[in-house]
């Protein structure tokens, strides 16, 4: 089976080595796409038989749809059967565009996938439920576009490949897409994404004399605050800081959640912290059993005492 | 303006527990038992359709305000309600109870409604619906009505007839972008992302309105039914017992923070 991985190398996040990797230690003989104004540091070293470098100046309000033509034309040249994208916002939006185009199948956030050869079947597993629940999907519709999500913790082993090969796609904006235009564009990342220690605030931080201990002990600690949804749409915190599966994924160290009841959409923002604290009243709520640690009592009780203690001024 | 909001109706999860999702994995996905609401998304994209159609409104710009579902059930309190809080015509297409949908056949049902319709200048919907959680049918839709799509939108103003100004996430950057009409727009988390709630005057005023039902017949499509299970926490759930808060909290300083937080 032909496979094809496509990265679209984007300003604050993604991790293109990462999934370059994943899908060239399963697959061999992959064809390499990325998209984007330059190649990311150490493209060379991405297990791929043959690379292609779509040059495309971002950002702008569709690089997908500009991308898509010269996109198109690889995969014409190539014919693959399996055509991955890393699962970034752009990735997703391009499998589904030409999975239409071809009359493909598509799968997103797919966590991993194997390919059978011999039966010409590819098994993909994703989550689904809002992530309650995993799925194995068997599929054998081809072309079959699948945007998967990468760990970017794991082992890269280099090898030397020939350069790149650089095919220009000036922004072929399609006749329905012509008269938009980004006004303001602010791609700075979010501290939450690289902090060491969070606090995050639930439903049921609803004390605003809670809320003011969490901020202070934010500012000891030099944590930084993150909210579920309920807690970010009943105003006790930016949404800018919403952890969860349409929010922010974070991997500190440590994070204390305090007043969330756990469901898997937030859990998916805060799964991948070493350490997990959950305080709760309701010793029967669902975070209760998802954490590391978990202490029953009122968030302002335990933030009390966490303001009094000795490390306060460390 | 005419303007068309896509939603669903979908299954609280939140509350179901570990031994209830193992029942419904092993019992071919039967949600039946669970109360049905509003998508999460999908009533902040009903509720921007009406903040929408007032801003129009106090521009003196005549709007149809119109919402669609695809539902075996009739769900009518839901439904209903949305004509009491100022919805103009609400349709449900009647798909067969037990049906497996996929972003496709969905994309596929709204396209050939709309074209039915002759066309909206703006197609709200939730950028991603309970269920498969693809957050594929917006583009979908895009690419089957060749309407361009802005996705993650968080907020909507109009300038004009023909024109908005559009919040909205791009690859995790936020961006304001003027689009032109006909667009879709796929609805993330908004300032305002529950649906208002209707006086009584409303909802007696909106009691003859009835809801449109269509009637579907779909061809069969190469639909792919998955393995499902599911897969309980790695963590241990350890509870730090104590009389007192002091109690607690010194199990956790010496359990975690006095390695996290070094003095």
């Amino acid at each position: 089976m032909k496979v094809c991985a496509v990265s679209f190398v984007e300003s604050t996040q993604g991790d293109a080595a990462a999934f370059f990797h994943t899908v060239g230690n399963k697959c061999p003989n992959v064809l390499g796409i990325i998209v984007g104004e330059q190649l990311p540091k150490g493209a060379k070293a991405y297990p791929v038989a043959k690379a292609v470098h779509i040059k495309l100046s971002m950002p702008m309000l569709s690089p997908v749809v500009a991308a898509l033509p010269a996109l198109e034309q690889q995969l014409v040249a190539w014919s693959p059967d399996v055509i991955l994208f890393e699962n970034t916002p752009y990735g997703k939006e391009a499998a589904v565009r030409l999975a239409v185009r071809n009359k493909g199948k598509v799968l997103g956030d797919a966590l991993d996938f194997r390919i059978d050869p011999a039966q010409e079947k590819v098994y993909i597993q994703r989550r689904i439920y809002a992530q309650n629940l995993y799925a194995e999907y068997e599929m054998n519709h081809f072309p079959l576009f699948i945007s998967l999500q990468v760990d970017s913790d794991q082992e890269i082993c280099s090898k030397d490949l020939p350069d790149w090969q650089v095919v220009c796609a000036a922004p072929q904006a399609q006749k329905w897409y012509h008269q938009n235009e980004l006004i303001q564009c602010d791609d700075s990342s979010n501290p939450l994404e690289h902090a060491r220690i969070v606090l995050a605030m639930g439903r049921g931080m609803s004390d605003p004399h809670a809320r003011e201990l969490l901020r202070d002990l934010a500012v000891r600690w030099k944590a930084c605050i993150g909210v579920t949804r309920t807690a970010a749409l009943s105003g006790y915190h930016s949404l800018t800081d919403m952890l969860g599966i349409s929010g922010i994924r974070v991997k500190p160290d440590l994070c204390i959640v305090f007043g969330a009841s756990g469901s898997m959409p937030f859990m998916a923002g805060v799964e991948k912290s070493a350490t997990l604290v959950a305080i709760n009243q309701d010793p029967e709520a669902l975070i209760m059993e998802r954490c590391d640690y978990a202490i029953v009592d009122t968030c302002e009780n335990i933030l009390q005492e966490l303001a009094q203690h000795e490390w306060r001024d460390r | 303006m005419r303007i068309l909001v896509c939603f669903t109706i979908a299954p609280v999860l939140e509350e179901l527990t570990p031994n209830e999702w193992k029942a419904v994995a092993q019992n071919d996905l039967d949600l039946s038992f669970v109360k049905r609401t509003y998508g999460f998304f999908d009533e902040a994209a009903l509720e921007q359709g009406l903040r929408l159609k007032d801003s129009l409104s106090r521009m003196n710009q005549k709007v149809i305000l119109q919402a669609i579902t695809i539902d075996a059930q009739p769900n009518e309190n839901a439904l209903s309600s949305l004509f009491a809080v100022g919805y103009d015509e609400v349709f449900r297409c009647a798909i067969d109870p037990g049906s497996w949908r996929e972003p496709e056949s969905n994309a596929q049902l709204l396209a050939e409604f709309v074209n039915r319709q002759k066309g909206y200048d703006v197609i709200l919907m939730g950028q991603q619906a309970v269920g498969l959680d693809s957050g594929q049918t917006h583009w979908m839709l895009s690419e089957l009505l060749q309407i361009p799509a802005v996705t993650h939108v968080s907020a909507i103003e109009p300038l004009n007839n023909e024109a908005l100004v559009v919040t909205h996430g791009a690859a995790y950057t936020s961006a304001v972008a003027q689009v032109s009409v006909p667009i879709i727009l796929g609805v993330e988390n908004c300032q305002h992302s529950y649906l208002r709630i209707p006086t009584l005057r409303e909802k007696l005023a909106a009691k003859s309105k009835e809801i449109t039902v269509l009637p579907v017949t779909e061809q069969a499509t190469d639909t792919v039914r998955p393995k499902v299970w599911y897969q309980g926490s790695d963590r241990l759930g350890r509870v730090l017992q104590g009389n007192t808060p002091a109690e607690k909290v010194e199990q956790l300083n010496q359990l975690v923070l006095k390695e996290v937080l070094p003095l």
